[in-house]
C-alpha cells in the first residue's frame, strides 16, 4: 500500500487528512513541523507528501527545499495544502496546490492521479 | 536587529506578498511596526483633495475620510495584525516617494518593506510619476535598509536561514557586506557571497575565450577571499563563489540554488552618486525575478 506524509501544524486538518487517505486504502503518517517531518522522510519512504506551508519555526518551503537536497527524496510529489493566498507560487515543483478549505474529492482525485 | 519597520503599503493586492513578509519579520523579532499608507496625490499644492487609490474617485480628506481609511486598512491587514506585538497605522498626502523618504528621515526605522508597484496592478492611480518610480526613487535614497518583496514566490518567508550577499567589490557593496555580516552574526545563519563575472554580450563588450574567463573568476575568487573573509569573525557557514554569466540572473539562479531567505545588495553600486532616479539595471532585475525578497543597501 501507498504510504502520505502529512505535514501540518493542525491537528484537526491532520485527522481529517488521515482519515480521508486511510478510508481510501493508504497509509499514513503525520507530522507538526519541519523538524519531525525531516526525521519522517529520511528514516521510512513515502510515496506522497502533504505539505503545509506556514507552520510555527520553518515553513513548508524551507522543509522542500531541505528534502530535495537529498537525491533519494527530491522525487516524492509533493502537494500543498494552505490556507495562505497565492500558495500556487510557494513551491514551483508542487505537484499540486490547495487552498484550505479544499474539496475532499479534488484531493483524493490528485492523490490518486499520482498514486495509481 | 530590526525594532522599528516601516511597512509602506498601497494596501491593495500588489502590497500583499510584502505585507506577508513584513508582519513575518515583525513577528519573528518582535519589533514594533509602523504600517505607512499615502492616501494619494493632492490635486494642487497644499490641497486636502486627493485621488482615492482604491475607489479612484477624488476624495476631501478630512478626519473622518483618514478615520475610514484606516479602519479599511485595519480591516485588510486583519488576518496580519494579530502577528505585531504593536503597530501604528499613518496615512499621508503627497508624492509617495517623498512621503516614505520623510517618515525614514523623521522615524529612523531599521527596516523599510515594499511590495511591488502598484502600476503592475493596472492602477491608473499611481501611473502618472509616482509608483512605478516610487520603488527605485525610494530605494536610491533611503537611510535604511529596504527589503522588496516583489513576487508572491518570494514571500513564503518563515525565517532566515540562508543570505546571499551578491557583490560587485565597489564601496556600496562593503557597506551591504557589513550589514549582511551583522545579521548573520545576529540570526546565526549561513552567508553565500556572490559575484558573478559579466560575460553579457553589448557591442561594447569584449567577447573572452573560456579560459579567460576562468583565469578571471580564480582571480576574482582569491580577491574575494582577501577582501571578505578576514572580516567574517563569528561567521562559521559561509560560502564564496564566482560564477560566469549575465549577473542579474546568475544571482537569481544562484540564490535558488541555495535556498536563499534573503539577497543583500547594494543599489547602483557603480554610481553611488548618481542623480538618474532608476536603479541599475542588475539590481532592478534581481529585485523583480528573486524568488526571495531582496535587501537593498544605499547608505
Amino acid at each position: 500500500m501507498k504510504k502520505i506524509l502529512i505535514i501540518d501544524d493542525d491537528p484537526s486538518i491532520q485527522e481529517y487528512l488521515i482519515d480521508l487517505f486511510e478510508d481510501n486504502g493508504y497509509f499514513t503518517a503525520s507530522a507538526i513541523n519541519v523538524e519531525e517531518a525531516l526525521e519522517l522522510v529520511n528514516s521510512e519512504p513515502f510515496d506522497l507528501i502533504t505539505l503545509d506551508l506556514e507552520m510555527p519555526g520553518e515553513w513548508g518551503p524551507r522543509f522542500y527545499s531541505k528534502m530535495v537536497q537529498n537525491t533519494t527524496l527530491k522525487n516524492i510529489p509533493v502537494v500543498v495544502i494552505s490556507g495562505m493566498s497565492g500558495n500556487e507560487y510557494a513551491i514551483s515543483k508542487a505537484v499540486a496546490s490547495l487552498t484550505k478549505p479544499f474539496d475532499r474529492k479534488e484531493l483524493l482525485k490528485i492523490v490518486q492521479d499520482i498514486l495509481n | 536587529m530590526f525594532k522599528k519597520i516601516l511597512f509602506a503599503t498601497s494596501a491593495t493586492k500588489a502590497s500583499d506578498h510584502a505585507a506577508r513578509v513584513a508582519f513575518n519579520i515583525s513577528n519573528l523579532y518582535n519589533s514594533h511596526m509602523n504600517i505607512l499608507h499615502i492616501l494619494g496625490v493632492p490635486s494642487r499644492g497644499f490641497s486636502q483633495k486627493v485621488t482615492d487609490v482604491k475607489t479612484r474617485e477624488k476624495v476631501e480628506v478630512d478626519d473622518e475620510y483618514i478615520a475610514w481609511v484606516k479602519e479599511e486598512i485595519k480591516t485588510y491587514y486583519a488576518e496580519l495584525l494579530p502577528k505585531t506585538k504593536s503597530y501604528e497605522i499613518k496615512t499621508l498626502i503627497g508624492y509617495p516617494h517623498r512621503e516614505i523618504l520623510r517618515e525614514i528621515r523623521k522615524n529612523k526605522p531599521d527596516l523599510l518593506v515594499m511590495g511591488r508597484s502598484t502600476e503592475s496592478e493596472g492602477s491608473p492611480v499611481y501611473k502618472f510619476g509616482s509608483a512605478g518610480s516610487t520603488l527605485q526613487r525610494v530605494i536610491k535614497a533611503s537611510d535604511c535598509p529596504v527589503l522588496l518583496v516583489n513576487r508572491p514566490a518570494a514571500s513564503f518567508w518563515g525565517s532566515i536561514t540562508n543570505i546571499v550577499f551578491a557583490t560587485d567589490f565597489s564601496k556600496s557593496s562593503d557597506v551591504a557586506f557589513d550589514f549582511a555580516c551583522k545579521l548573520a552574526r545576529n540570526i546565526n545563519c549561513e552567508l553565500h557571497i556572490f559575484h558573478a563575472q559579466n560575460i553579457s554580450l553589448t557591442p561594447e563588450s569584449e567577447i573572452f575565450d573560456q579560459d579567460t574567463i576562468e583565469q578571471r573568476m580564480r582571480e576574482k575568487l582569491r580577491f574575494f577571499r582577501k577582501k571578505y573573509v578576514s572580516k567574517m569573525e563569528g561567521i562559521d557557514n559561509y560560502s564564496i563563489e564566482v560564477w560566469e554569466g549575465v549577473p542579474y540572473i546568475e544571482i537569481v539562479k544562484y540564490a535558488r540554488e541555495k535556498f536563499a531567505d534573503l539577497i543583500i545588495m547594494a543599489q547602483d553600486s557603480k554610481n553611488p552618486g548618481s542623480t538618474t532616479e532608476e536603479l541599475g539595471s542588475n539590481i532592478k532585475q534581481v529585485i523583480l525575478r528573486a524568488g526571495c525578497p531582496v535587501l537593498c543597501m544605499t547608505k
